[in-house]
């Protein structure tokens, strides 16, 4: 997905950026930034956060502009894995995926096909493990479980300690009677 | 057929024994013999204490230790004395055994288990296995040595997760997103 052509103008509302201008958020909708809340049109926080990060946001707080830096300070205050969404959702876009928030998982994402994104749902939920952290088997099956009920497929994105993203795919598998294998109850005690 | 415990081995000393186990599922390993044809075993066999176990409580294997024979619930004992988180590790093994599959053990991958569908040298790659209870936690280093383990052998890389006498399974492969 290409980068926007011309700059987005938008007022902070506590963590989400606002667009008021029409034609932008209509160019912005097709990208697949933000969305219309109560017929507001907000951005999220890691979508702003990346607008900046790439030089296509202008971003006010007041009358005064904001830089990376203060909005990431902002963000963090209402979700401690800010940046840690950020450097997924970087990775992502850079990759050339639209990504939308996700459902909970931790640091999740719906991901689209490329190409796919206003056609199709989401293809691929995305969710974040950070070096150094570690989670309970079983919550990583249930979230495997849930992800592959909705129907769509569980990637595990791995942060390494410097901010590099690796993806996984983990699926639930069954394994059934093996027939290429008729010879194993031949032995004679 | 009968096999002798020495410390935590068995070993099977009669040749057509150690053919026939090997035959039947590649149960244990030819002494010496690196890449073993069915065809060629002139040697005793060595079975480790986890297919010793599943032969011996399928009643397809004696165990003697000096002499004596080995019950069940004996070796049961000295395996859990010598094969960490056994328990578990034998639910899985039997689980992919009594399907129909061989399970040899994964340490030369650097896993527990290399499962093949055919066998070992027909199979082009084994899954590879590793056995989590699941109130273990998983590092981000465990995901990425699976990854690289699974791309290793071209197969995805099975996490088994024990539930009772059930076994859960998790597949992971790389994405090159």
């Amino acid at each position: 997905m290409s980068e926007l052509e011309s700059k987005v103008e938008g007022v902070l509302v506590k963590d989400h950026a606002l667009v008021s201008d029409k034609d932008m958020q209509h160019v912005l909708e097709l990208k697949g930034f933000g969305e219309m809340v109560k017929k507001k049109f907000l951005l999220e926080p890691f979508e702003s956060l990346y607008l900046l990060y790439v030089d296509r946001l202008k971003l006010f707080r007041g009358k005064q502009v904001m830089d990376f830096d203060s909005l990431m300070t902002e963000c963090m205050k209402a979700d401690p894995d800010a940046f840690t969404k950020f450097l997924i959702y970087r990775d992502l876009r850079t990759r050339g995926y639209v990504a939308k928030d996700g459902f909970g998982f931790g640091s999740d994402f719906r991901v689209y096909e490329r190409g796919q994104f206003g056609e199709k749902g989401a293809k691929y939920v995305v969710f974040g493990m950070t070096e150094g952290k570690r989670e309970k088997i079983g919550l990583l099956q249930k979230q495997i479980e849930d992800i592959t009920t909705m129907g769509k497929e569980p990637v595990l994105a791995v942060i390494e300690r410097r901010g590099e993203v690796i993806y996984y795919k983990v699926s639930k598998i069954q394994f059934h009677q093996n027939k290429d294998q008729p010879m194993s109850s031949s032995i004679e005690s | 057929m009968k096999g002798d415990l020495l410390e935590n081995r068995i070993i099977i000393w009669n040749i057509a024994d150690s053919k026939a186990l090997f035959v039947a599922g590649y149960y244990g390993k030819p002494i010496g013999m690196t890449k073993p044809k069915p065809d060629e075993i002139n040697v005793p066999l060595i079975l480790d204490l986890i297919e010793g176990y599943y032969l011996l409580e399928n009643s397809k294997l004696k165990v003697y230790q000096s002499k004596k024979p080995v019950t069940p619930k004996e070796l049961l004992e000295i395996c859990r004395k010598e094969y960490y988180n056994f328990d578990k590790k034998y639910t899985v093994y039997k689980d992919f055994r009594d399907k129909g599959y061989i399970v040899n053990p994964g340490i030369k991958f650097g896993c527990d288990f290399a499962v093949y569908q055919k066998g070992p040298g027909i199979d082009h790659a084994p899954y590879l296995l590793q056995v989590y209870n699941s109130t273990d936690t998983m590092s981000a280093t465990s995901v990425v040595l699976a990854g690289r383990l699974a791309t290793t052998v071209r197969k995805q890389f099975i996490w088994a997760i024990p539930k009772g006498d059930k076994v859960d399974c998790l597949a992971l492969d790389w994405w090159r997103a």
